[in-house]
């Protein structure tokens, strides 16, 4: 009886407890992607693999109003940003260091370098079906260009930077990595371009792969790359070779007969599909652009714009006459009916003015801007208004006309072609000079020229001198950079590159003061108050983030931080 | 799934014991059984055994029933603060009816964050009715809590609901009911003195005032209240008490067959908001609890002993629709100008600045109405197999535990009014009228399973006495979705005395959890300790006067298992229906993407802890002076934590493994005294604990300067700049270093410069605050004569520093961008004027980068000394109530929070971040004892 008793009750016990063992739930949770599911061998159209490339071509460089909701170019002498205490200002006010950076993208690249070594190292798990292995050679290919891309990034900022090849690290490696030289950066990043050349897709491309990478892509990068390297602030000797070889690599995408230059400057911007821009930051139909950087005083709906970047009158004064010559040297008159006037600045410019700048008068939703003192667009008072008497009016859709904005193609252009035509021009001079007239320096000068609407002149030369010296037809080509590819995070590097930041900055910037006197605009160039700080040499590099050297020994710091 | 399983188990199995049980009862013989259920003056309840007090190497602390019931509050946590010897706690908020212990009181054991479990099983609640609890011990060291496997690091709060004896029938019914009175309010500054010192900061910050000189004497005299209002919210909105009140029963009796005790409580605690009549529902707070709890103890035969708890209980919390949380919030930090309450017309008034209204807050959103039900029933049964081996015996428990918490939306929205332009008829509305709405919303679903086998050996041989126990126990803990957290313990316990005089004891535990890599999912913890009451040696023995004399000394390595979900594999995560690029030429085509989440950690492992204590125990006197010092050195190590040397050159975010190492020392020591003159009972006792904590390793990054290493420092030391007073003029600015590309203007503070770089940057923070270690202690002391009886006890900390940057817009001005409340010690803020008192830096609007920084400015004393609770009652004579049949009729008033003693002056010592004020209790009551 007693052993009954211990019997049930040993068996009740234990039965209770063991009986929870019995596997009635799963061990993991199943709901949790793992990496057998991405790189899924049986996944024969490899979406999931396609999906993790597109996350990597969302960290392609993205432009517009980026930092702290201003343009790069808001730190060079193109423009100021609107309001104060903008992040953006630590570049021109002294608060730069290693501690603090607006733009440092040493977490972003590597992060971006991960993703495309992960795809590089898992890809071949995945077994496509046949008549999308051509696809999928496309996709290998885009994930190397994206990876070089990445590396441009970071040595444009930092110079040399650790280069990683296909390693994908994990917990247990030793992360103390060296700083590779600048010079070894370059050379990755031509043989990758190099290298995946011939495996992309050759533009023009079908309308649905629009935005992805080709092989016009690849052999931009490497001709940028290697004007970089050219650029006197990595090419301390002047070796014509370095200038050779990047007119060789901007040759080869003129070559390609791929790209031409869009008959409509606007066109450039606003229209998705076109046969200027190489390569774009692909993005949805927004209004975004308008909101932040249209004047202060037009309300589209009920959003207020916000006019985040005010231009410089250094940007403005760049700008040649409709004649394509210089505001100081085409001065109204008489005999020059479409000369410069200083009473009325705006009027018989280059039209490429329009569309980068707002200036006084200029028609943006049915009404002229007034920028002019206790104007809709700078009434004064504390309202955060333009510093400059000026706003932003490049990459906006044409609502120069209508009550509200609607949403618009705003691709960011990463290159395009006119970039290529002077990248070609200002390496071809650096060799030979200008040449003549009809030489390619020339000829690609009067093609952007052309395009932009500026008169041909007489001579056909759209306003330059035939005779320029190499020296002089270098300004022209840093001149017809600045406005053809202003705010384009162009000028921030190109001041940076040819070494000049030192000179450029340092000195005030003005914007222009206009009052209204009831009839006539009383136009007067006001010195900003505002610093414009560049101390050289160390701000030519980037610091490498103070969080980052104090991890790792071997990561030497850029001098002077 | 898994718990219907169980349920389906334990419902069979009691079916099956009953059946077995009345099978058994017919054969069974009556026999004596003793009751099993221990006297706890003798005993101690640990956590898998009853241990006598006298062979106890542990380092515990217990306090009992009559300490627990004198202290009006919800929970048993807030009678704890100064009666246990190494518990730390702090009042961290005044916030009602939540049942996270840890949002109401901070409590830490030894610098750890302690576990709770009631009756052996972990459970959430500890709002329950202390008149059940029979005691709460503290297990402080290794040997006691080395047998709970994975979770034995932290240390444990051991609470012991009442045991069923064997006695007479007793009934107890309690009526109490008392008044909460919100203490240590902020307080803020009239709306005149707001508009000065509002121009004031306009003007630092180089900006045009916006009030004028008639805008101030109109707030002054209020002769504008639509216009002009000047409104303290406190008074408006918050009564000056709320009602708690609680009516409890129990009974308990037993033979040596069966024995039972028996609880039922309610318990009612109000709100403090002055609700209008315009609603037929209530939104002022207001939290039930109803609670039910049964204990029995059958035993079936000599040998069959079967218990059953089952506790179950009920809060339904009502609160306003606008939240508490808002509310409290907007009555800290609305100016008291911001709006009327009612424009003229009658609705009610706001300003797109300031839309949240607080009586629509309070009395026009609806209301919400949260439910939580708990369910708790533990069955265990134990079998004595004297007849196989004298002394052994087996025992099973199984506990089943469930929490649903559930909220039924009853709220609406309001809209606000603005007079504009002030005086006319027209009213520019913001916001809007949403009609309420009726919706439910589950919020959480908890169910705890828990099932042990023990088996024991308790046999006394002569002088030589061993108590052996071997268990196997499997906790399952499922909350929402997740998957069940199980784990599972192989454990067992021996100890050895010779005499009483030698002690011996050694615990082992094979601890597993379910979240970590198969295979790698157990540890093993052990323990050991020894113990020689010298009292008891021969050559002592004529030392009448000394009854114990005991140093002990313990000595295990514990666990503590803190991983996340399943981290040891790598995730990825799809964006969902959301692009991350677009591609298409024609127009955008969204494409979705893919990404990496944090690197998963392969090798992660539970932290473990070395814990070394060394104790002494001394009883003199016919054990009426009694001392317990206990000394313990702890090192933590494999602490989860991120590496220092986390570069950015991996590409991804590392995850937290096993890296730290802390060590936590101090000392704990209690005395107490308890005689009797004559009919005279009192007591005494204090306890007095410091602790001290290291960081001994964190991978620490390459420190340009010494003075910014945080290795070697105390765990969690604040770093700031070191404050050395006010700019007093713009020449001592031009001259100073200031922080880079900021303005700073005369009454700003002045950091110090460590570098000597020229500019106040963060290589210029160091350690500040104390490093010295923390004191907390506690006195309670109580009498007894000729009926009345009075307790009381302290409470305090000392080498404690409150940093005032924690407390936000309760401590800063002008906070939100300027729409904040500024408060009174704000006037005596640094101006030209007043340079030499001021105690509060320049104002400004909104955040000021320069002065609000941790810094040595903003760290105050946060000593403190709190007269906790006082008990005062009368019982009416025996010869009295023994007419009326009734064994004891007392009368007692008690009260909780009653005084504090600080430096700190508009503050609260204990609770300087939270909204919710502390809250002070007078209440008075009846009880009845048949």
């Amino acid at each position: 009886m007693i052993h009954h008793n211990y019997l049930f009750f040993l068996f009740i016990s234990i039965s209770l407890l063991f009986s929870s063992c019995v596997k009635s739930l799963e061990d993991k949770p199943l709901e949790l992607i793992t990496e057998d599911y991405l790189w899924d061998s049986k996944d024969s159209l490899g979406t999931n693999a396609n999906l993790f490339l597109n996350s990597i071509y969302a960290k392609l460089p993205k432009g517009f109003n980026r930092i702290g909701n201003n343009v790069l170019d808001a730190a060079s002498d193109d423009a100021v940003p609107t309001e104060d205490g903008a992040s953006i200002s630590s570049f021109t006010n002294g608060g730069y260091s290693a501690l603090s950076n607006a733009d440092d993208s040493w977490q972003n690249s590597y992060a971006g370098i991960r993703m495309t070594n992960l795809f590089l190292q898992n890809f071949y798990k995945v077994h496509l079906k046949r008549d999308l292995l051509l696809e999928g050679q496309y996709w290998r290919a885009e994930n190397r260009f994206l990876r070089v891309m990445f590396y441009y990034e970071l040595i444009k900022r930092y110079g040399g930077v650790p280069l990683l090849g296909d390693q994908v690290f994990t917990l247990s490696d030793n992360l103390d990595l060296p700083r590779n030289t600048f010079d070894e950066c370059v050379d990755y990043i031509v043989a990758e371009c190099d290298a995946i050349k011939d495996s992309l897709r050759i533009d023009p491309v079908a309308t649905g792969d629009y935005g992805r990478i080709t092989r016009g892509v690849a052999l931009t990068l490497k001709a940028k790359v290697l004007l970089l390297a050219a650029s006197p602030l990595n090419n301390l000797n002047n070796d014509i070779d370095k200038w050779q070889r990047a007119k060789n690599a901007a040759a080869e995408v003129i070559a390609l007969n791929a790209f031409s230059l869009e008959p409509a400057f606007s066109n450039v911007f606003t229209t998705r599909s076109n046969k200027e821009v190489i390569l774009a930051y692909q993005r949805a139909l927004t209004t975004d652009l308008e909101v932040n950087n249209a004047p202060i005083g037009y309300v589209s709906g009920s959003t207020s714009s916000l006019g985040r970047t005010s231009p410089t009158q250094e940007l403005v004064d760049a700008f040649p006459t409709i004649r394509g010559r210089a505001i100081t040297e085409d001065v109204r008159s008489g005999s020059n009916p479409t000369g410069y006037d200083a009473t009325n600045p705006y009027a018989n410019r280059d039209p490429r003015l329009d569309l980068t700048v707002f200036y006084n008068g200029l028609l943006w939703l049915g009404r002229g801007v007034e920028t002019f003192d206790g104007g809709k667009d700078r009434p004064g008072g504390a309202a955060v208004q333009t510093k400059t008497g000026y706003y932003m009016r490049k990459f906006l859709g044409n609502f120069a006309t209508g009550t509200a904005y609607s949403n618009q193609t705003h691709n960011f252009p990463i290159f395009r072609y006119a970039d290529v035509l002077l990248m070609f021009a200002e390496a071809k001079n650096e060799i030979d000079g200008p040449g003549s007239v009809s030489d390619s320096v020339y000829t690609y000068l009067k093609a952007i020229r052309s395009r932009a609407g500026i008169m041909p002149g007489t001579d056909n030369n759209y306003g330059l001198d035939p005779n320029l010296s190499l020296s002089a037809m270098r300004e022209a080509i840093r001149l017809e950079r600045r406005v053809e590819l202003a705010f384009e995070e162009q000028r921030f590097w190109d001041v940076r590159r040819w070494k000049i930041a030192e000179t450029v900055y340092n000195k005030p910037l003005h914007g222009i003061r206009i009052t209204n006197n009831g009839s006539t605009l009383n136009y007067q160039v006001e010195s900003l108050n505002i610093p414009f700080q560049f101390v050289a040499p160390r701000m030519y590099r980037y610091a490498i983030p103070y969080s980052e050297v104090i991890k790792n020994p071997n990561l030497k710091q850029n001098e002077g931080y | 799934m898994y718990n219907n399983y169980l349920k389906r188990k334990i419902v069979r199995s009691l079916i099956w014991l009953v059946l077995l049980s009345v099978a058994k009862m017919a054969f069974a013989q009556e026999s004596a059984i003793d009751s099993t259920a221990a006297d706890s003056t003798q005993y101690l309840y640990l956590l898998n055994k009853i241990q006598r007090k006298t062979e106890l190497l542990q380092a515990t602390s217990t306090v009992y029933t009559n300490q627990l019931v004198t202290t009006p509050a919800p929970s048993f946590l807030q009678a704890l603060p100064g009666r246990l010897s190494g518990l730390y706690t702090r009042q961290r908020s005044g916030v009602q009816d939540t049942d996270d212990p840890t949002s109401v009181i901070d409590f830490r054991i030894r610098g750890q964050n302690p576990t709770i479990l009631i009756d052996g099983v972990p459970r959430d609640f500890t709002s329950i009715e202390p008149e059940s609890i029979e005691s709460i011990t503290i297990l402080k060291d290794a040997l006691s809590t080395v047998t709970y496997g994975q979770r034995s690091s932290n240390n444990i709060i051991f609470v012991t609901t009442k045991r069923p004896v064997v006695s007479p029938f007793k009934l107890s019914a309690s009526i109490q009911q008392g008044a909460e009175r919100l203490i240590n309010l902020p307080k803020p500054v009239s709306a005149a003195d707001y508009a000065i010192l509002y121009n004031e900061a306009l003007n630092n910050d180089g900006q045009a005032p916006a009030y004028s000189a008639t805008d101030i004497i109109t707030y002054r005299d209020g002769s504008d209240p639509y216009g002009h209002p000047d409104n303290n919210w406190q008074n408006l909105f918050l009564n000056k008490s709320a009602p708690i009140s609680r009516y409890n029963v129990n009974m308990q009796s037993g033979n040596e067959t069966a024995r039972f005790y028996v609880a039922l409580d309610y318990q009612n605690e109000g709100g403090f908001l002055k609700t209008s009549d315009i609603n037929t529902y209530n939104t002022n707070n207001n939290v039930d609890r109803y609670i039910i709890r049964s204990n029995v103890s059958v035993d079936l035969n000599k040998t069959l002993r079967v218990d059953l708890n089952i506790f179950g209980r009920i809060q339904s919390a009502l609160e306003a629709g606008g939240k508490s949380s808002t509310i409290f919030t907007a009555l800290g930090a609305t100016p008291n100008n911001a709006y009327p309450v009612f424009n003229s017309d009658g609705s009610l008034a706001g300003t797109s600045t300031y839309n949240r209204n607080i009586s629509g807050l309070i009395n026009n959103s609806g209301y919400l109405k949260g439910t939580s039900r708990d369910l708790s029933a533990d069955l265990s049964v134990t079998q004595k197999l004297d007849a196989l081996l004298a002394g052994l015996w087996i025992k099973g428990d199984v506990s089943y535990n469930n929490t649903v918490d559930q909220t039924v939306d009853r709220s609406k929205d309001f809209a606000v009014y603005n007079n504009m332009p002030l005086g006319s008829t027209s009213y520019q509305q913001i916001g809007t009228n949403v009609a309420q709405r009726t919706s439910f919303a589950f919020n959480a679903r908890r169910t705890y399973t828990y099932g042990k086998l023990n088996l024991g050996y308790d046999k006394t041989f002569g002088e030589h006495a061993i108590h052996a126990l071997l268990f196997t126990d499997r906790q399952s803990t499922t909350l929402n979705l997740t998957l069940p957290a199980i784990y599972t313990n192989y454990a067992s316990n021996i100890s050895y005395n010779y005499a009483e005089k030698y002690f011996a004891e050694a615990a082992a535990s094979y601890g597993g959890f379910n979240r970590y890599r198969p295979g790698s999912r157990f540890g093993m913890f052990y323990a050991g300790g020894l113990g020689w009451n010298i009292a008891k040696e021969n050559f002592l023995a004529n030392l009448t006067w000394l009854n114990t004399l005991k140093p002990r000394i313990t000595y295990g390595r514990t666990g503590n298992n803190n991983v996340g979900y399943y981290v040891y594999d790598q995730y990825y995560d799809n964006t969902g229906t959301s692009a991350v690029y677009y591609f298409g030429g024609e127009s955008p085509v969204s494409a979705r993407g893919y990404s990496e989440l944090t690197l998963a950690n392969p090798n992660v492992t539970w932290e473990k802890a070395d814990k070394l204590n060394i104790g002494l125990d001394i009883a003199l006197l016919t054990n009426r002076l009694s001392v317990t010092s206990e000394y313990f050195n702890d090192t933590y190590f494999d602490l989860m934590q991120t590496r220092g040397t986390s570069s950015q050159l991996i590409g991804q975010e590392f995850p937290l493994e096993n890296i730290g190492r802390n060590r936590y020392t101090g000392f704990e020591n209690s005395v107490s005294w308890n005689d009797k003159v004559g009919r005279f009972n009192y007591f005494i006792a204090g306890n007095a604990s410091l602790l001290n904590s290291e960081v001994l390793y964190q991978d620490e990054v390459i420190r340009q300067y010494g003075y910014q290493k945080r290795t070697g420092l105390p765990v969690g030391q604040t770093f700031g700049y070191i404050a050395e007073g006010f700019y007093e003029s713009q020449s001592e600015i031009d001259n100073s270093p200031v922080i880079v590309g900021k303005t700073t203007v005369p009454g700003d503070l002045k950091y110090k410069d460590l570098n000597d770089d020229g500019v106040i940057d963060q290589f210029d923070e160091t350690a500040i605050g104390t490093q010295k270690p923390m004191l907390y202690y506690g006195f309670t002391a109580g009498f007894s004569v000729g009926g009345f009886d009075l307790s009381f006890s302290f409470q305090g900390v000392a080498n404690r520093d409150v940093n005032l940057t924690l407390s936000g817009p309760l401590e800063f001005e002008f906070q939100n961008n300027g729409n904040g409340q500024a408060f009174q010690h704000h006037l005596n803020r640094w101006t030209p004027n007043n340079t030499a008192n001021a105690t509060y830096p320049r104002l400004s609007i909104g955040a000021n980068d320069n002065n609000q920084r941790n810094s040595t400015f903003w760290m105050r004393s946060g000593d403190y000394l709190r007269l906790q609770n006082v008990d005062f009652g009368y019982t009416l004579p025996t010869a009295f109530t023994r007419k009326f049949k009734v064994s004891s009729i007392r009368i007692f008033a008690n009260g909780f929070n009653l005084h504090d003693f600080s430096t700190l002056d508009h503050t609260d010592p204990e609770n300087n971040n939270s909204v919710y004020p502390l809250r002070r209790t007078f209440n008075a009551g009846l009880n009845i004892k048949l």
